[in-house]
């Protein structure tokens, strides 16, 4: 049943680029959505912030992984220092708060699993990593490198 | 992972790709910031860009991520399936990317 819905799914998607175009006219709710709602906000942080929610967690992994239980004091070193050193009229005085997050969630995993980490947890790790890192390959150019402007 | 790869445990190679990675970064951004070579052809930019993107994320994938050294089996079954994944993609995406065209072809939205 699942199976059928899935092939469903896939064969529409792949037959999409044959259905009649709709008439623009016709299309009016579409077109007035995209006409009275900006676009680029939604577009650019569901890219760039997105991103960098993946790169965090992928900080926490590595860093759990590398460091285990002496990654926390780490984490909570670069808070304090960040926080103390960043002027208050700086975004990242506040936003540095993230490194709090991620020293709990780092405290949560390790009394979750609080044991030495082995060459498999380096290979699934790194393997995570670098998926992050294979969808920056592409957010890179489209987004910021085809935005400059062409002269 | 020696039971399922084999490969020598030198790290040159490493080094060697992420330098192939630095030169290829550093030309999609010449080109970037350099893009009257494009004549204005936006169109071509991106196929430049999205292949020399390509490019390094062949080489992330087959060297950081180990696949050239996985069993056969491994390494085609990824590539087909991430290609049959891409193509699906291009079939959602790029249906709905043509809003921005100009009509009759698009929707002509900004």
């Amino acid at each position: 049943m699942v199976l059928i819905a899935a092939l469903f799914v896939i064969g529409e998607g792949l037959t999409l680029p044959i259905f009649p175009k709709p008439a623009h006219a016709a299309a009016g709710e579409l077109a007035d959505i995209s006409k009275t709602t900006p676009q680029f906000p939604a577009t650019f942080f569901g890219l760039t912030a997105m991103h960098m929610l993946h790169v965090t967690i992928g900080v926490i992994y590595l860093g759990v992984i590398a460091f285990r239980k002496w990654f926390l004091p780490v984490l909570g070193v670069l808070w304090i220092v960040g926080f103390a050193l960043i002027p208050s009229d700086n975004v990242f005085h506040w936003g540095i708060h993230v490194l709090l997050i991620a020293l709990i969630v780092a405290t949560v995993i390790l009394l979750l699993k609080p044991k030495n980490y082995d060459a498999q947890d380096v290979e699934v790790s790194g393997l995570y990593w670098h998926f992050v890192d294979l969808v920056w390959m592409f957010i890179f150019p489209l987004v910021y490198l085809m935005s400059t402007k062409i002269t | 992972m020696h039971d399922v790869a084999k490969h020598d445990d030198s790290k040159g190679q490493y080094f060697w790709v992420w330098g192939a990675l630095l030169v290829l970064t550093a030309a999609e951004v010449w080109l970037g910031y350099n893009n009257q070579v494009f004549h204005g052809n936006s169109a071509h930019m991106l196929e430049v860009l999205l292949v020399l993107s390509i490019i390094k994320s062949a080489l992330i994938i087959a060297y950081f991520m180990h696949l050239k050294f996985e069993r056969a089996i491994m390494r085609w079954m990824l590539v087909i399936s991430v290609t049959a994944c891409f193509i699906i993609m291009y079939s959602f995406f790029f249906r709905d990317a043509a809003r921005i065209l100009p009509p009759p072809n698009g929707l002509g939205v900004q």
